[in-house]
């Protein structure tokens, strides 16, 4: 039964990617399902305009290191909350999850109204610092509900073999939380993918995104150049998680 | 209290360090935890939005609560403001039903390629991008979409059914956005859950039903909790699925917000951006008094 | 406080500039850095293909002649240029917005006024303002399928447009009072040249006879996508997109017939660090060889009647720009709109929410 119904939702899932995909192969300039006429002209269209491409990249950068960043920071906070006592709790824990609460025009303005001044907008680190923002109430709260269940009779149980506290939080704390790190960094990291409202107030010229291209197309002409750009999302996404496979199955 | 101590800086002296030192560097290393989130959201946000929130009471002639009143009086803002709760709590809760069951399976399946399975395709739509995801909603749901055509070819209905521009169409989508955001919040609880936990209790004569009922269902409230919550809040952030799905009853708090950011009226989108933030966190304070604040260990 | 906000942005800058130094390298900023003999310029614009057709036909050719170096950002952001302006920060010289929300800002503070000594190139006097300066014209036309219609069975008119007996279907609308508003009226029978002030409650009144065969869009790009795929039967849509889109072969088409023209114009943003470049380009992009460059690459209409009379007449045509089609149009009223904007967008919601 529950397998059945698992194997359903995940169809369901997965259906707006089964839709879109041909989608870039289409001969029509607007979106119809199923394609009838295939064509390569939105590959061509993808990889004649250099915009798409090295906001591919670009973007694949930035959300790398505002996941790591933000996994980091993150983490710190929900271990703070969970290991130590301190007055102000339930404040530390609403400004960690302030910049999720707030909307995102809003956060927009505030941050450039702290980047500008100092040189952080239409740059590469202001754009990383602005993604590890909208990130680390992700990653707070998923490592929140991750550490509320490891046990802390295992991390005493290592600290009097001989581990000091710290190697007793690597070895036995972090193993215990993989998952919750692993959806941190991918929420983090999505984040900074789809994000364009931030985007767009702390970006300048050099600075643009895959996503904010795709947005800028939004207001002129939206055509199945999008389901390229989907196609490579998709592709890259899913080597990076097959060499992190391949890694981990070779380091065993 | 003091096991918490121990977690961290106990009288450990084995390594011959003086144990005064350690315990200095280790307490730096301790609030470390606490300062570095801290100072980089201060830095980053906080300050700035100082600023912002005091606009939402400061007009042109002063301190004013006429914001307040406005968007507390005037029906366009009660509206919206309620359609985006609801939107949030509809999504949230379909985000729970669907994604618990599934989550559920995925660690206690005994393979671990059943659970990767589950887990990849539940992730698959997560890596295309959000606008993207809206498009294909729309190619789906289209009067000649996918499932139109997929009713109709089994007769189900003769004449197309109008699912684009509805409230259906942005909680299906929002759901399919946010989906993975509960999928994995829930599974990485339940992967913490000691496995061993419920087989001890079906030994000892509860019925699986019961031992999940009684142990497993309790001991996953946290990853429930962050569930719902980031669920929750992001869908209150939503616009473009629902402007680009919805009709004209879908307008959201975002929408106004941006609206009247651009029309020079950053006071009205300061005091709706308050509002936002103090309902969220009255409303986690409501649960914490229901449900204690499951995130910090029980001492 | 702006004391303390210095500091904390001195230390914000110092903690976070050393960490991420070395990725920075390649991606600085290109606007702050020193300039060259002539200067720069940061110019802001939409995005997508109309600023690779404006960068062909405006940005390079500029650049050649007075050797201006000219930085192009995208997209316009009326929030961000706020911003900018009250952070005292203003990195933007020039940027393409719609031209009602040019004379919003003007009139609240945020632009430079136009300098008419340098721009010496006289457009329509309808968008030749203390503020702005039009540039191109999109119009609110009626667009339909031409799968299901064709010019003699679609609405040629507002009346038709808005007559549901007669033409059943659904209609994809902006979800914008603009234009929006003026097309009910004309569409109840009010002449052209009497529109303005619009009467709010007849307009609103209209609209009420269709609301419920209205799908809304919210993005320009979407009516042609809702017309090609059956989503809707007729659109009041913006006809450079429809142009473009029946050019590259979707099933759409369009009439001018009571096209309410709106001018994106050339603002510059208060305080803006090359001012003397930013007129200069004003300047230069209003030309009529500039504009008519642009309209050639870009189904978008002149607001320069000189670069309108270098067009052929099927490009004419193609923008509405014939006089015999420009008898029937209508210029937006920007001074209204950048009046009532704030209050009528608040109407405009709450008459959709209800």
């Amino acid at each position: 039964m529950l397998y059945v119904y698992t194997f359903l939702l995940i169809i369901v899932m997965i259906l707006p990617a089964v839709v879109i995909i041909p989608q870039a192969f289409t001969s029509l300039n607007y979106f119809k399902f199923p394609v009838e006429e295939t064509s390569f002209k939105w590959f061509e269209k993808f990889f004649g305009n250099e915009q798409w491409i090295v906001g591919l990249g670009r973007s694949m950068m930035i959300a790398v290191l505002a996941a790591v960043l933000a996994t980091v920071i993150g983490t710190m906070g929900a271990l703070a909350m969970n290991k130590l006592n301190f007055k102000g709790k339930s404040i530390f824990m609403s400004i960690m999850i302030a910049p999720m609460v707030v909307p995102v025009v809003v956060v927009g303005a505030a941050l450039y109204t702290t980047f500008a001044p100092i040189g952080l907008t239409n740059s590469i680190p202001g754009l990383i610092f602005a993604h590890t923002l909208l990130g680390i109430p992700m990653v707070f709260v998923t490592m929140l509900s991750g550490f509320a269940n490891v046990n802390e009779n295992l991390e005493l149980a290592a600290m009097s073999m001989g581990s000091s506290p710290i190697g007793a939080f690597f070895k036995v704390t972090l193993p215990t939380v993989r998952t919750s790190l692993v959806s941190s960094v991918l929420f983090a990291f999505v984040t900074s993918l789809d994000e364009v409202v931030v985007t767009t107030f702390v970006s300048g010229a050099n600075t643009k995104t895959l996503t904010m291209v795709m947005w800028e197309n939004m207001r002129t002409n939206i055509d199945p150049t999008l389901a390229v750009a989907a196609l490579f999302m998709i592709i890259l996404t899913l080597g990076m998680y097959i060499i992190k496979e391949i890694v981990e199955a070779k380091s065993k | 209290m003091k096991d918490n101590k121990t977690g961290f800086n106990g009288d450990i002296n084995a390594h011959g360090v003086p144990l005064a030192h350690r315990v200095a560097k280790l307490s730096f290393l301790k609030w470390s935890t606490v300062l570095v989130p801290l100072l980089f959201i201060a830095l980053t946000l906080v300050i700035s939005m100082v600023g912002i929130i005091r606009k939402s009471f400061v007009g042109a002639d002063g301190f004013t609560l006429d914001y307040y009143i406005k968007i507390f009086t005037e029906p366009l803002y009660i509206k919206v403001l309620f359609n985006t709760l609801l939107t949030g709590v509809i999504v949230t809760a379909a985000c729970l039903l669907l994604a618990y069951p599934a989550a559920y399976l995925s660690v206690r399946a005994k393979k671990p390629l059943v659970r990767r399975l589950i887990t990849g395709g539940i992730l698959v739509p997560y890596w295309i991008s959000m606008l993207v995801r809206i498009f294909a909603w729309q190619i789906i749901l289209q009067t000649n979409g996918v499932i139109n055509q997929a009713l109709m070819f089994l007769h189900i209905t003769e004449e197309p059914i109008q699912f684009l521009y509805t409230t259906g169409a942005v909680c299906i989508s929002m759901t399919h956005i946010l989906l993975p955001y509960m999928f994995l919040s829930l599974q990485s609880n339940m992967e913490g859950i000691d496995a061993n936990l419920s087989t001890a209790a079906s030994v000892m004569g509860a019925k699986p039903a019961r031992g999940f009922v009684d142990v497993f269902l309790p001991l996953s409230v946290p990853g429930i909790f962050s569930g719902c919550l980031m669920v929750f809040v992001l869908s209150l952030g939503f616009y473009i699925a629902p402007a680009l799905l919805g009709g004209a009853d879908n307008m959201m708090m975002s929408n106004l917000i941006e609206q009247n950011m651009n029309n020079f009226n950053s006071n009205l989108a300061a005091a709706m951006s308050l509002e936002l933030l103090v309902i969220v966190f009255v409303i986690l304070g409501i649960a914490f008094r229901f449900v204690g604040n499951i995130f910090v260990p029980k001492k | 406080m702006k004391k303390f906000r210095k500091m904390t942005a001195a230390l914000v800058a110092a903690a976070m500039t050393a960490g991420l130094a070395g990725c920075s390298g390649s991606s600085g900023s290109s606007s702050s850095s020193s300039s060259g003999s002539a200067g720069e310029l940061v110019f802001v614009d939409w995005g997508g293909t109309n600023t690779d057709a404006r960068i062909e036909a405006i940005v390079k050719p500029f650049e050649e002649e007075t050797g201006i170096k000219v930085t192009v950002v995208t997209p316009s952001d009326y929030a961000k240029l706020i911003s900018m302006v009250e952070n005292n920060t203003t990195e933007w010289d020039v940027m393409n917005c719609d031209a009602y929300w040019g004379v919003y800002a003007g009139e609240k503070g945020y632009l430079e006024p136009m300098d008419y000594n340098v721009i010496t190139t006289k457009i329509d006097e309808e968008v030749q303002l203390e503020y702005v300066m039009g540039a191109e014209i999109y119009t609110s036309v009626i667009a339909y399928n031409t799968d299901k219609y064709n010019a003699d069975t679609a609405p040629s008119d507002w009346a038709e447009f808005f007559d549901t007996e007669n033409y059943p279907g659904k209609r994809a609308v902006w979800q914008y009072p603009v234009t929006v508003l003026e097309a009910a009226l004309l569409a109840d029978g009010v002449p052209m040249d009497e529109l303005y002030p619009l009467d709010l409650d007849r307009a609103f009144a209209k609209l009420d006879t269709i609301k419920d065969s209205i799908v809304w869009w919210t993005k320009g790009a979407e009516p042609s996508q809702m017309l090609s795929t059956g989503e809707a039967d007729y659109a009041l849509a913006w006809s450079g997109r429809i142009a473009t889109a029946r050019d590259e072969g979707s099933p759409v088409d369009m009439t001018y017939n009571g096209g309410i023209m709106i001018a994106a114009g050339w603002v510059v943003p208060k305080n803006a660090p090359n001012l003397e470049n930013a007129m200069k380009f004003i300047e230069y992009a209003s030309e009529a060889k500039s504009q008519y460059e642009f309209s050639v690459r870009i189904p978008y209409g002149s607001t320069n009647p000189e670069a309108v009379a270098l067009m052929d007449d099927d490009l004419k045509h193609e923008l509405g720009q014939s006089s015999e089609q420009l008898a029937n149009e209508i210029y937006l009223d920007n001074t209204y709109w950048a009046e009532n904007l704030a209050e009528v967008e608040e109407r405009f919601n709450a008459w959709l929410v209800a």
